[in-house]
């Protein structure tokens, strides 16, 4: 007698697709998922367990009124739900192509006895559950923590609309993270059935990139965004955000639960604080129901685009009928270009293309880069809201940093992506081919980031630049930046030992720790340089400032030149097993 | 003329033995070949005259030396055709090539040349600018070849290289064998297919559970073992099953009623 098979094929398939979700191939083909699993949920809940502390402090033993805690909770609210719905909507564009069936699957699956039809709704429930999951990570102690808090200042509060608090903010944060995980799901979809497949197989890189990048930069500017929300009305641009229009379902739903607790004894001053916070909060409760049924609809649209959408992409009766890859043009004034003035040399020559082609079309690296030009875009953001941008405004600090924030960020992530291999399984030719000249390999690597990711961003900002400081400013200004980026990619390159982009990967713990003093000197290097080119427009006289630059530069490479180094590069530093269990170090 | 020598070459993975005490030399112009069943020993042993696997005891020398004392330069006349080449699939055919030339710093104008007539000749001229991922296992595969004798190398390590390769391409690949040792290059080739190895290898070597078990010329081994062809001697040495009884097992498997 045989025994039953327990799993039916799309339970199993629903638990494949889930654990595809966690694959990685960087330290070795053989890394632990479990590992990773563990280390992205041990983020995701500190991260959130020390924003909730953070956020809630305020409420502890602060003697708010209940009109004072209404108007503040607007903040905190719409700071949660933007939290839910970008960090979601980051997750669904990190994960943009393994939201479908990818041709590796099809593969592998098409011949089985298991029709399309299930391996699709495996699919769709592995991206479910995955949404979930990332929702429930961010908003679990969010839901608990902000309500407890609250309690501890409102013994007037029972446990009743306690607990209603709770349900409300754990369903209205999970449902922004879902309608932010949704819209990216419609937004592939849909392009998917508008474009076509060669269409969108050609866009598609260029669409995951600009949304990571639009909202790694919401991620990143919205402390700045979540304050004053009551006192600044619905007026702003933040009224006609998705956020906003969940704020409004949550003060539908749950906002009298503090707003109208009994006021219990104040002091003439609390009371006249909670008189004034309370007209104020009234006189915005009208909004909310308008903006929650902006909520409804909105939601209702991405949920029914992505559902449509995804059923028309899935009716093609092949999954592997995905069009053949086009040929690349090859651009040969470009590669004559390069060839003559930038890397002469086959070494460099090597580096620098192979660093061209790994950073834009290797995922894992096209991704981690895109997350460095939302960095830069964030700080940008905020320079730009505090300088003056009219028309021949006088070059000042908090405008010219700008441009070093942006190329720094993009550097920064160079730096990180060239320790990612491209394809660990394919490093065995460039170790047959290897002959030692890792400098002039390197070489070509660094002019590769300075072509492929600093002109661009000098280029980019010089017409803006232009019709505020004046060609000639915005042209010092790009001269200039180009000599500090030099210098920059120097100093990060400095004690670069391995072979970009072909080396295992092995994750600088110390780094880690060090992140925040990088981070400040970062910015206040930038800040430095910025006030530097202040004078140096200002004076006409660029010449001191390059001259100043080289002295760091040649420093560096000197110090580059004469340190000791490996003596050969050790492509595959050590083996699986031993990097599983962090015995690496 | 230099020598590639393989000297009582072990290899052990979590202590359990891959290759036990290998011992072999290939002379310039020599075409060696290697068989054994799966899981003798043969990848693990080329790897390691690849220079890419240290052994666990003994060593391989070029020309006299430790290849591992200059791993550069015995590199430099290496070309290696592994059993599962994996590339970079973001890379096209021709950018695979014009990477692995400039590594090898090879002329410009010579690795243009060279990558333009391989790929003409191997029929990949019009992917020759598509992305790697879209290719062909047997496409890879002419990659593979064509980045391995790229340099000219004098010593050329085939493991298993007709992998995908269609039939005219195999017989390409047979001729071609021969040619370059016919211009003294010497040649390891690890094959599973006995009958291209009776055709073009000067000399065998079998191996079986790690271990040498033959290694003379076909004609000596036929003569010794009083057998007609090399599958033959072959399945004396290292086939310890009956296959047909085996195919007869593993049919009934099948077979083997759900109900």
């Amino acid at each position: 007698m045989t025994r039953p098979t327990f799993r039916t094929p799309y339970a199993q398939l629903t638990r494949q697709f889930l654990r595809q979700f966690l694959e990685n191939d960087l330290i070795s083909p053989d890394s632990d998922s479990s590992q990773l699993l563990a280390v992205v949920g041990a983020l995701a809940v500190s991260v959130t367990l020390f924003i909730s502390m953070f956020m809630s402090a305020k409420f502890i033993g602060a003697l708010l009124t209940p009109g004072q805690a209404a108007v503040l909770l607007l903040d905190d609210k719409f700071f949660y739900l933007s939290l839910s719905m970008i960090a979601a909507a980051l997750m669904a564009a990190a994960q943009w192509d393994a939201l479908t069936i990818d041709p590796r699957d099809a593969a592998i699956l098409e011949p089985l006895p298991v029709s399309a039809a299930v391996i699709r709704r495996a699919k769709l429930t592995a991206v479910a559950v995955l949404g979930a999951a990332v929702a429930v990570a961010i908003n679990l102690f969010p839901s608990l923590i902000l309500p407890w808090l609250l309690a501890t200042n409102f013994p007037q509060m029972s446990i009743g609309p306690l607990l209603g608090l709770m349900t409300a903010h754990a369903v209205l944060t999970c449902g922004a993270a879902a309608f932010g995980y949704l819209t990216v799901i419609a937004i592939r979809e849909t392009l998917a059935v508008v474009l076509g497949r060669r269409g969108f197989a050609f866009v598609s890189p260029w669409v995951q990139g600009a949304l990571i990048v639009a909202m790694g930069s919401a991620l990143l500017l919205l402390p700045p965004s979540a304050t004053r929300i009551a006192q600044r009305g619905f007026d702003d641009w933040r009224a006609s955000s998705p956020p906003m229009w969940f704020l409004g379902v949550y003060e539908t739903i749950a906002g009298e639960v503090i707003a109208d607790l009994p006021r219990l004894e104040m002091n003439p001053r609390q009371a006249a604080t909670d008189i004034d916070m309370s007209a104020l909060y009234r006189q915005r409760r009208s909004n909310f129901p308008r903006l929650a049924g902006q909520a409804t609809a909105a939601f209702g649209a991405a949920l029914v685009m992505a559902v449509l959408a995804y059923l028309w992409n899935a009716r093609r009766p092949a999954l592997t009928a995905l069009p053949q890859a086009s040929a690349r043009r090859r651009w040969r004034a470009g590669h004559w270009i390069a060839n003559t003035l930038i890397v002469r040399e086959g070494t460099a020559r090597a580096g620098f293309y192979f660093a061209l082609a790994a950073m834009w079309r290797s995922k894992p690296h096209r991704v981690t880069l895109a997350c460095a030009v939302a960095a830069g875009v964030a700080m940008a953001v905020l320079a730009l809201s505090r300088a003056d941008v009219g028309r021949g405004a006088p070059p000042s600090t908090r405008l010219l940093i700008i441009q070093p924030l942006v190329y720094g960020a993009l550097l920064v992530g160079f730096r990180q992506i060239i320790r990612l291999p491209a394809e660990l399984r394919a490093n065995w030719g460039f170790k047959l081919a290897w002959r030692e000249r890792d400098r002039a390999f390197l070489g070509g690597v660094r002019r590769a980031a300075l072509v492929a990711l600093v002109l661009p961003v000098l280029a980019v900002l010089v017409p803006p630049f232009a019709f505020v400081i004046g060609i000639r400013g915005a042209l010092v200004h790009a001269a200039l930046g180009l000599a500090g980026a030099t210098v920059l990619l120097e100093a990060l390159l400095v004690s670069y030992d391995k072979v970009p982009f072909t080396c295992t990967y092995l994750p600088n713990e110390n780094t880690k720790a060090l992140l925040p003093i990088y981070a400040l000197a970062f910015v206040v290097g930038a800040g430095v340089f910025a006030r530097l080119q202040v004078g140096a427009i200002a004076s006409g006289n660029a010449i001191g400032i390059l001259v100043a630059l080289a002295v760091p530069f040649g420093l560096l490479r000197f110090w580059s030149l004469r340190r000791v180094r490996l003596r050969l590069v050790d492509f595959d530093e050590t083996p699986s097993s031993v990097q599983q269990l962090g015995l690496h170090r | 003329m230099a020598e590639l020598c393989a000297h009582h070459l072990s290899k052990y993975y979590a202590g359990v033995s891959v290759v036990k005490d290998v011992e072999f030399r290939i002379r310039p112009g020599e075409v060696v070949g290697y068989l054994g069943p799966n899981g003798s020993g043969k990848t693990t042993t080329t790897r390691m005259l690849a220079g890419l696997l240290e052994p666990s005891s003994g060593s391989v020398s070029y020309d006299g030396r430790n290849i591992h004392d200059d791993l550069m330069r015995y590199r430099a006349s290496l070309g290696y055709i592994p059993e599962e080449p994996s590339l970079y699939p973001f890379l096209s055919g021709r950018e695979h090539l014009q990477l692995i030339g400039r590594l090898r710093q090879m002329p410009e104008t010579l690795l243009d040349t060279k990558i333009d007539a391989f790929l003409g000749l191997f029929g990949l001229r019009l992917a020759a600018d598509q992305p790697i991922a879209s290719y062909s296992k047997g496409m890879r595969q002419k990659i593979v070849i064509s980045a391995a004798l790229l340099h000219d190398p004098a010593v050329v390590l085939f493991d298993e290289p007709e992998t995908g390769l269609d039939v005219t391409t195999t017989l390409v690949l047979r001729h071609m064998v021969q040619l370059l040792a016919q211009r003294g290059k010497a040649i390891l080739y690890s094959s599973h297919i006995l009958e291209v190895v009776e055709r073009v290898c000067h000399r065998v070597i079998v191996l079986h559970k790690g271990n040498v078990v033959a290694d003379d010329s076909i004609e000596r081994l036929r003569a010794l073992m009083s057998h007609t062809t090399l599958e033959g001697v072959f399945a004396e040495l290292v086939m310890r099953e009956d296959p047909e009884q085996m195919a007869r097992d593993l049919v009934n498997v099948s077979a083997l009623s759900t109900q």
